[in-house]
């Protein structure tokens, strides 16, 4: 997925899906919130990550549809009071529209991440002013559960050379008595190595609060520059057009 | 006092961790093009005047310092570091060796093709060019250890500070690095050079400072101080040149069957085939060294018998048992692995208690068990530490501690990974008498590229060789086994 990605510098599919979160916020509900999901899961499809980001949204949105149809139901509005634990249909479309907008909104910036490898996104924001303590943090973030999950095969690796029995058929009792073994070392080993990382960072001259620059610069095609400033301008009419009909709508009611 | 022509300058009454002072009355300084080494037992304090000269000490780690330290050159960083444990050096912003190679230059805002210009020059010197592609964390512990060599050259600082630079560096790498630090020299940058290789210390360095508990005992000639009769400090031990380097006669095991056999094996990592049809035996009462170059696949073959790495064909047998259908715990009855890096497996409160685990995990009753733990700890020197906290142990102790709780559970075949990197004279007799030790149980084999301690605790040489057996044979530190 990465490499149809990486023809694009980082901050345009970044932008991209940044309009397409306040999009599915701004726009008409629930069909614009719709559309958005949609149109993300066409793109995670067609990159590869579709089964990552489809789980990764039902995840979010089907819980909440289910909670706020629940609550609806359990507390209903007061006209309808005498249909308790039967949701109104407004009711069900609210729920369906938040439920959409969040879905669309992790698709949206799951295709990001998932298409996007951290280094590149970072090095590009980094060439637009990031500061490299924000740049080590988001590479630290996103590194951190597969940091986490190397620590942990690693020191399971050296458990079972001691004899230590995991994995399947193994019951609750050997289980727990295998925890120490295998948390300990995990958890000081993750102390030592985030010390261990200050110290390696502190060894190469790096200055949080300075500029970074890049071994291979990210290119900037002009096309793409003209594609964000067309998203922006197009975000500004979106939330502009928004506005007005905010102020529209309490003017009629006042 | 006048710092011209200096790189460092340091006088340090002490440096202390918490309470723990770990140097005190320390000078030192080094010329631009000037070579010091720094020798001295586990624990002497060598560590800590490396970071203190590298300038590392009081920021990202905490301690507290009396005394100057002074960079006359200047430079962001004045000092360049090298760590005794490669893996420290990865900062994880690269995501290839090439790019952690560029973090330093990046640090320093250089543009893109200075920055080209300098991982490039770095990789040469380091010997790691071919390494530029390559993921860091799927490196072998020698190969990370030339990729922190040029990740620190590429800062171009005014002095290098260097911690055990070749512990785990293949002969022929170590030899191109001794003739890397003569390129530094000529290029008028200082090194301070922290070693255990006394001999390759008394080859590179201008003059040596050797330290004993925190203090400095002589500075000097480094061939005048390291070669005395008898050593300075019996627990950092003399040049190997000193003493007899005659290699003992080709010790073999009982004739008859082999005790640990190995047929046909193949195993990799991924896609990556990394053992090919590699065959061997060993005898009962043997203790091989498998050597070879960085990468050749000495490692993955010990994680492959223990069935860490599932072996795509071949036959793995120890004594009369086949051992191929058995998961990993269930071979830790019958084969012990230590690891380079012994930290992912301590955990018990007191060294006691850990060397302990392992037979108490296998079902061994806590009397016996404890019984097993405190002969092992014995073996490796580590008697009079059983209430100390594994953490508070220094490196070094830790993995003797390692060695200790695979010989606790006295399994019949122990392989031993790069056991004596870092270890002074003392470290690295108790590891040989702990593999001594071994050839009552069943055999050994010991990872290594110290071919001095191949010869004096090793029966015969095995040379792997891009994934198979290439030589066996005698073990000889002046002739170095061949690559091919």
């Amino acid at each position: 997925m990465s490499a149809a990605l990486d023809r694009w510098n980082p901050i345009t599919p970044l932008a991209v899906a940044v309009a397409m979160v306040v999009a599915a916020f701004a726009g008409p509900q629930p069909w614009t919130a719709a559309l958005v999901l949609a149109i993300a899961l066409a793109a995670a499809y067609a990159f590869g990550a579709g089964g990552r980001v489809l789980r990764l949204a039902a995840l979010v949105a089907l819980p909440t549809f289910a909670l706020l149809v629940l609550l609806a139901a359990a507390f209903p509005d007061a006209p309808a009071a005498h249909r308790r634990w039967v949701p109104t249909e407004a009711a069900v479309m609210d729920a369906l529209a938040i439920a959409l907008r969040l879905g669309a909104a992790i698709a949206s910036l799951g295709v990001v991440i998932a298409g996007v490898p951290p280094r590149r996104l970072t090095r590009a924001l980094a060439a637009r002013g990031l500061p490299a303590w924000a740049a080590y943090l988001v590479i630290a973030s996103l590194e951190a559960v597969p940091d986490a999950r190397r620590g942990a095969d690693e020191v399971l690796d050296a458990q079972r050379c001691r004899g230590v029995a995991v994995g399947r058929g193994t019951g609750l009792r050997g289980r727990l008595r295998a925890l120490p073994a295998l948390a300990g070392p995990l958890v000081v080993g993750l102390v030592v190595e985030s010390e261990e990382r200050a110290l390696a960072l502190d060894a190469r001259g790096f200055d949080p609060r300075a500029r970074r620059t890049a071994l291979v610069p990210i290119a900037d095609a002009r096309g793409e520059r003209w594609l964000r400033a067309a998203i922006w301008l197009a975000l500004v009419v979106l939330l502009g057009w928004r506005l007005v009909a905010l102020v529209r709508s309490f003017t009629i009611a006042a | 006092m006048s710092t011209h022509g200096l790189v460092l300058s340091l006088r340090l009454d002490s440096v202390a961790y918490g309470r723990r002072v770990a140097l005190r009355d320390v000078s030192l300084d080094i010329g631009a093009g000037e070579i010091v080494g720094v020798a001295g037992h586990v624990g002497a304090g060598k560590s800590t005047l490396a970071l203190a000269a590298a300038g590392l000490l009081g920021r990202a780690l905490p301690a507290t310092i009396r005394g100057t330290i002074v960079h006359p050159r200047g430079g962001r960083p004045p000092a360049a570091f090298v760590f005794a444990n490669p893996a420290t050096q990865l900062t994880e912003l690269g995501e290839t060796v090439e790019e952690e190679v560029a973090v330093g230059p990046e640090n320093l805002a250089l543009d893109s093709r200075d920055i080209r210009a300098r991982v490039s020059d770095a990789l040469v010197r380091a010997d790691a060019t071919r390494l530029a592609a390559r993921i860091p964390r799927e490196l072998s512990g020698g190969e990370l250890q030339r990729v922190a060599l040029a990740s620190a050259l590429a800062l171009d600082a005014p002095l290098l500070v260097l911690d055990e630079p070749t512990a785990q560096l293949d002969p022929e790498a170590a030899e191109r690095f001794v003739d890397a630090l003569g390129g530094l020299r000529a290029r008028g940058v200082g090194v301070l050079l922290i070693e255990q290789n006394l001999d390759l210390l008394a080859a590179v360095a201008d003059r040596v400072v050797v330290l004993a508990d925190g203090a400095v005992l002589a500075s000097g000639d480094p061939a005048a101080l390291l070669g005395r009769t008898p050593p300075l400090d019996a627990r950092l031990g003399g040049l190997r040149a000193a003493a007899s380097d005659a290699a003992p006669a080709l010790r073999t095991g009982a004739p008859g069957a082999p005790f640990v056999r190995v047929s046909g094996l193949a195993a990799g990592h991924g896609s990556r085939e990394v053992l090919r049809d590699l065959s061997l035996d060993i005898a009962r009462g043997e203790v091989v060294a498998w050597v070879g170059r960085n990468g050749a696949g000495k490692t993955t073959l010990a994680r492959t018998i223990m069935g860490l790495i599932p072996a795509r064909a071949g036959r793995i047998s120890v004594g009369e048992r086949a051992l191929d259908a058995l998961p990993v715990h269930e071979r830790a009855r019958y084969v012990g692995l230590v690891f380079q890096d012994p930290r992912r497996q301590l955990f018990s409160r007191t060294v006691l208690e850990e060397a302990t685990f392992g037979p108490r995990t296998l079902g061994v009753a806590r009397g016996a068990a404890l019984a097993q733990a405190r002969e092992a700890l014995e073996l490796v020197g580590l008697a009079a530490c059983e209430r100390d906290h594994p953490g508070d142990l220094a490196p070094q102790l830790q993995r003797r501690l390692a060695i200790a709780s695979a010989l606790a559970s006295r399994p019949e075949f122990l392989i031993l990974d790069e056991p004596t990197a870092g270890q002074d004279a003392q470290g690295r007799a108790f590891i040989g008498a702990a593999l001594a030790s071994q050839r009552t149980r069943g055999a050994a084999a010991v990872i290594t590229h110290d071919l001095g301690f191949a010869q004096d605790a090793c029966d015969h040489n095995v040379t792997i060789t891009d994934g198979h057996v290439s030589h066996i044979g005698r073990i000889s530190v002046r002739e170095p086994p061949p690559a091919h």
